[in-house]
């Protein structure tokens, strides 16, 4: 190897002031004599590009994958958006009648989807019944964050304030716990309606 | 009562204290990072119960170093070396009892079919599932424990403090917690809702084993049980090395050996009235031999 230079370094296996010989071809060894460093250091010059190289494939992979499970994350276990979309937004009301921004975002929401949409008025109760087994897909009707159904439902993003009893709590739209695709959808429309 | 330990050991102390200060940062940070990340997971609620409560061995670690270090008053007159035995039983207690709350809340929400809801959040201008932030978060918080574990458990193991060991036995497991926080929120990405209580429930499993093994090591010394190993209960080989040692010079006589805090205390049971005082045994852990007229045999 006509390029190596000799030069005299520490070797720490034996001691300071022994000389690294060389370097084995296959295994990358370094046996204790004297040293080769330019060779060493360009086979590790080389090795570190190969490393990089790979590093740079298995992360765009791992991104492509990720990439390739977001259009799939987050998935609703009960299958809330598959239902709806195509077919019928049904939204529980708990007040006479909805509030126009409530009314917009439903709209935008069964526009995302392209749906119907159908409005179904009661028993608050037998509402929230409906909306856990799945037969409702929202109750509405200036519902306040801190609700007592707040519990076992999901709760949507705030569409604004609402006065209660104890003052003021954030306005919100109940969904089917667990159904996180419905509710980022439900989320974006809220979103879109605000603006 | 402070004790000559050797230079060697008291530098690795020294070193040991000031990891645990960095450990009390990281871990501040980790705590508010994963809280604002939290929502209703509840693998993410119970990696970051953890997260909290791995902050109690860094403190306690530091309180028991100051405390090791008093001079004995007329109240206590043999000192404060069990202010770290005391320390590490409460560190113990806290682990199981979290650990078992949380294994029932995990199975209380399989068996009640909690489908867990994880919505959407704007960062930065994108609007992003917040799953994703979760992962991110739960990555953030097992890096700098694990790299601060396996820095600290050579420095338990040579100065054999148990806190120091059990924060970095759980800092080292801690990407454990990690992993299956990730997979528990991904999995609920993907429509398993089960997945998230499954994840909660092997965390905090994880937690209560290492709760329970910790009781038991703890008790043992606040019992004046015979000095145990750091990682399990299991006696400590000092106890025969001392015991053949002394069993050698004083043959016939029998040696009890305790606990407090990092050292050992030995009592010499001699059963003539040999009045020869035993003679110090070159082990830095050993802090006082002391002997007492007894019984020949311990049942």
């Amino acid at each position: 190897m006509p390029f190596c230079r000799f030069v005299p370094c520490s070797c720490k296996a034996i001691g300071p002031g022994v000389e690294i010989w060389n370097q084995a071809p296959r295994t990358g060894l370094v046996l204790c004599h004297r040293a080769t460093v330019g060779c060493i250091c360009g086979r590790l010059k080389v090795r570190g590009l190969a490393l990089l190289k790979r590093m740079l494939q298995r992360g765009l992979t791992g991104a492509a994958l990720v990439a390739l499970a977001a259009c799939y994350v987050p998935a609703d276990p009960e299958g809330t958006t598959e239902d709806v979309t195509g077919s019928t937004l049904r939204v529980g009301l708990l007040t006479p009648e909805l509030d126009p921004l409530e009314d917009e975002v439903v709209a935008r929401l069964a526009g995302a989807l392209q749906a119907e949409v159908e409005v179904v008025t009661g028993d608050p109760h037998q509402l929230f019944d409906q909306l856990t087994h799945g037969a409702l897909h929202i109750l509405a009707g200036q519902i306040p964050s801190d609700t007592p159904f707040a519990d076992h439902a999901a709760l949507s993003d705030p569409l604004g304030v609402v006065m209660t009893y104890d003052g003021e709590a954030d306005w919100v739209l109940l969904l089917r716990r667990g159904e996180n695709r419905f509710l980022v959808t439900a989320n974006r429309a809220i979103k879109g309606a605000g603006r | 009562m402070k004790y000559d330990v050797p230079d060697e050991i008291e530098r690795k102390l020294r070193r040991a204290q000031r990891l645990e200060w960095w450990s009390i940062f990281w871990l501040v940070t980790i705590i508010a990072v994963m809280y604002f990340a939290m929502g209703s997971s509840q693998a993410m609620k119970t990696a970051w119960i953890e997260d909290t409560l791995s902050l109690l061995p860094p403190i306690l670690f530091l309180l028991a170093r100051k405390f090791e270090e008093k001079e004995p008053t007329r109240k206590y007159p043999f000192g404060f070396h069990r202010g770290g035995s005391l320390g590490f039983f409460l560190a113990a207690s806290s682990l199981a009892a979290m650990g078992g709350y949380l294994l029932f809340s995990s199975a209380r929400s399989l068996m009640m079919q909690e489908h867990p809801t994880i919505g959407n959040v704007t960062l930065f201008g994108w609007d992003i599932w917040l799953g994703w932030v979760m992962v991110v978060a739960l990555i953030y918080s097992v890096i700098p424990p694990v790299i601060l574990g396996r820095m600290k458990k050579p420095l338990a193991r040579a100065t054999m403090d148990k806190i120091l060991y059990t924060d970095a036995d759980m800092n080292a497991a801690d990407w454990k917690t990690g992993l299956a926080g990730i997979v528990g929120v991904i999995g609920v990405g993907f429509g398993f809702w089960w997945a998230d209580a499954v994840a909660a429930g092997l965390i905090s499993l994880d937690i209560l084993r290492d709760g329970i093994r910790n009781l038991r090591i703890s008790v043992a010394e606040l019992l004046d049980g015979a000095p145990r190993k750091l990682d399990s209960a299991e006696v400590h080989p000092i106890v025969d090395e001392i015991s053949d040692t002394l069993a050698r010079r004083y043959p016939g006589h029998r040696a009890r050996l305790r606990e407090t805090g990092r050292f050992v205390r030995v009592d010499l049971v001699r059963h003539d009235e040999d009045a020869t005082p035993p003679e110090a045994i070159d082990n830095w852990r050993v802090v006082e031999v002391t002997q007492e007229l007894g019984d020949k045999d311990l049942s």
